[in-house]
């Protein structure tokens, strides 16, 4: 491939050492309330399911005892307890963190990855939040990049107003970027 | 410029025939299952002849000579300065808009048909995704010219108005060659290419049940005859299994020669040329094409060679521009830059033109042995396991069953390791190559500053013994190296961030 920009500016060889190092990030941890929204919307995929057992158990023409409905009740919610209690303590190790190029996401408790997505390589960006979340003044931010069908990085649990800033932020950045290169570098 | 309708072209009147067969082409080709089934519905049914079937087609047919017209009527097109526009839309009108230095690709495609009325499909590709894309599905081919040397001149003077031809890099900028198939190497391509699957895959079902009963009407007529004796067949099982293996083996390579023969019609006198400011490939036989890709779209280089290519020295590249990596997959997708039928020797300076000049790469690094201590490790478990169990649960302890999953076993633990051995990269300043691959290979190569995003995942295990995987996004799908220590893993990931953040080259 060659790049004709590459004659026009210079770029000299870094040292190794001189390479901003990602593992220097400190991240910031995610709205408080995260933790109660990933809780209640746990709850709220299982919520069928008790009904659902509840209804049986009430019904008097169900010929199973009534501790077998209840057995198999639970046992179709002990999966969704154990994600409930992974995706709560995976809510602490999720994280965020902007740098002047970059924008950084962690997440996984046990699968650990750490996500980085330059400013420059940013196509549009987008803050969304469903009822749940706005009830509990969150918002995800989804960025996208060229090529890809779906937002290549996600956000979850920001703080609306910590999401809205970030987006203008980025937004402003790409402004800058666009304005800065030659017109045929837009997209 | 003046909105006026007189810009507004129509296509050439000419072109209502080309629109005609496309057409019918690509509704057989979409329904192809229908077709098939209506087919075998026919032959099977008695009260369904062929004059009813006949009757059915020409009002297809028919059909379809409306909807060509319609669609001629409705199309209109405009060049403009720096754009192109079109409109189009049986029942409700669309109007697309593709700006110059958006395109990254235009495909010329001169079917058989077109051929005596001068006319020429025109396809601009653009990053998006495929439905955005303008086609022009027949125009003059001087009007075609134009356009395409329109757009890419475009950029050319917008971009670096004093850039001269590649000088440097000694490689001819016009005119000469850089790569050309012969029919020999393009039949070799074909019989080495994953297009045999796609060959299997259509025709294999409805084949198969014609193959099944001639297959079974051949027996009866053969032991009818006398000339084999079935009987003996059946208790020689030897001989049987010696039989069907002959029988997969000539499919085999009937469908490789197909496959071959295939390839040469459509990609007869491949010629790679590389221009100043873009390359541009001609090929095919019955339907003549022409790719034009600018170089600056060029964002990563894959050669493939497939595990019968590795026995013929036999390389395919493609060159990747931006786009969701499920179109490049697609089968017979006509988005790709693909330069078949590379063979060993040329390999280099194939590569060495859609790069633009040497790279003295560094020396491949293999990825951790751990890799395929795990993966031996695990596989091996599940398998032991599963073979106690069978020993155990089957009655009377036979022997052989649990040993042919053993062997199984063993067979993949062999295959993890040429997975785990092929598993390579070669990392310098500014560019990157990555190899991974079975029996055959893919080495993807691209430079550093095109990646759009890095990933760095660990498991437990990989944490306990300092591992770390590495996934890069590029413009055109993503590229994992899996199990590098965990240092060289961030190194090369702050590496890729900062060759991508400082690069003024936003472009894609």
């Amino acid at each position: 491939m060659s790049q004709p920009e590459e004659t026009e500016f210079s770029n000299p060889p870094v040292a190794p050492g001189d390479v901003p190092d990602v593992r220097d990030v400190e991240f910031e941890s995610l709205a408080p309330a995260f933790r109660r929204y990933t809780l209640i919307s746990t709850l709220i995929v299982a919520a069928p399911v008790v009904v659902v057992a509840l209804v049986v158990w009430a019904l008097p023409f169900i010929p199973l005892a009534g501790w077998k409905i209840l057995l198999m009740a639970s046992g179709l919610l002990m999966p969704l307890v154990v994600v409930g209690i992974y995706r709560w303590v995976a809510a602490g190790y999720r994280g965020w963190a902007l740098r002047r190029h970059d924008i950084i996401a962690r997440s996984g408790v046990l699968w650990r990855s750490v996500t980085t997505l330059p400013v420059a390589r940013i196509q549009h960006v987008e803050t969304t939040h469903g009822p749940l979340e706005r009830g509990h003044g969150l918002a995800r931010l989804k960025l996208y990049t060229a090529g890809g069908l779906t937002a290549d990085l996600v956000v979850i649990g920001l703080d609306r107003s910590a999401a809205d800033q970030l987006r203008e932020y980025l937004v402003e950045q790409i402004r800058k970027r666009d304005a800065e290169g030659s017109p045929t570098s837009d997209e | 410029m003046s909105d006026s309708e007189a810009a507004w072209k129509a296509l050439p009147i000419s072109a209502v025939g080309a629109l005609y067969i496309n057409g019918i082409q690509r509704f057989v080709r979409e329904n192809l299952i229908a077709f098939f089934g209506a087919g075998t519905g026919f032959a099977v049914s008695d009260s369904l002849g062929w004059r009813e079937f006949g009757l059915g087609a020409g009002l297809v047919l028919l059909a379809g000579l409306l909807v060509a017209l319609i669609y001629h009527r409705r199309f209109r097109y405009r060049v403009d300065e720096n754009s192109v526009r079109v409109r189009k839309g049986m029942f409700e009108q669309q109007e697309l808009k593709v700006r110059f230095e958006r395109v990254q690709n235009v495909g010329f495609s001169q079917p058989i048909y077109l051929r005596p009325l001068g006319l020429v499909r025109v396809t601009l590709e653009t990053p998006g995704a495929a439905q955005t894309e303008v086609s022009l599905p027949g125009i003059a081919s001087s009007e075609a010219t134009a356009l395409r040397d329109l757009i890419s001149g475009a950029a050319v003077r917008q971009n670096h108005p004093q850039q001269a031809p590649d000088a440097e890099t000694g490689i001819p900028d016009s005119h000469q060659a850089a790569f050309s198939a012969s029919a020999a190497d393009l039949f070799k391509y074909g019989m080495t290419s994953n297009q045999i699957w796609i060959l299997l895959a259509v025709f294999g079902a409805p084949a198969s049940n014609m193959v099944e009963s001639r297959v079974s009407t051949w027996i009866d007529q053969l032991s009818a005859s006398g000339l084999v004796d079935i009987e003996m067949l059946t208790s020689a099982p030897l001989l049987l299994a010696v039989l069907v293996g002959l029988l997969i083996l000539s499919v085999a390579l009937l469908l490789m020669v197909l496959s071959g023969l295939l390839a040469i019609v459509r990609f007869s006198g491949y010629r790679l040329v590389r221009e100043t400011d873009r390359f541009k490939a001609r090929f095919g036989l019955l339907d003549v094409r022409e790719k034009s890709l600018k170089l600056s779209k060029l964002h990563g280089i894959e050669t493939v060679q497939t595990a019968v290519g590795r026995l013929l020295g036999q390389w395919h590249a493609v060159g990747h521009q931006t786009g969701a990596v499920q179109y490049e997959q697609a089968i017979n997708s006509d988005r790709r830059f693909l330069i078949p039928g590379v063979d060993d020797d040329c390999l280099d300076s194939v590569v060495d033109t859609l790069r633009g000049g040497r790279w003295e790469a560094p020396d491949w690094q293999g990825v951790h042995p751990r890799f395929r201590s795990m993966l031996w490790g695990r596989i091996s478990s599940v398998f032991v396991l599963a073979a106690l169990l069978l020993w155990s649960l089957l009655p009377g302890n036979v022997f052989w069953p649990p040993l042919a999953v053993l062997a199984l076993n063993l067979l993949i633990l062999g295959l993890v390791h040429l997975r785990w051995r092929r598993w390579g990269y070669a990392v310098d300043e500014h560019r990157m190559r990555i190899r991974s691959g079975l029996v055959g290979q893919k080495i993807v190569e691209f430079d550093l500053a095109r990646c759009q995003q890095v990933r760095i995942d660990t498991s437990p295990y990989q944490r306990r013994h300092g591992l770390a995987s590495l996934n890069i996004r590029l413009p055109h799908g993503e590229q994992a190296i899996p199990y590098l220590p965990q240092a060289v893993a961030h190194e090369i990931a702050n590496l890729l961030l900062y060759r991508a953040e400082s690069s003024t080259d936003h472009g894609l």
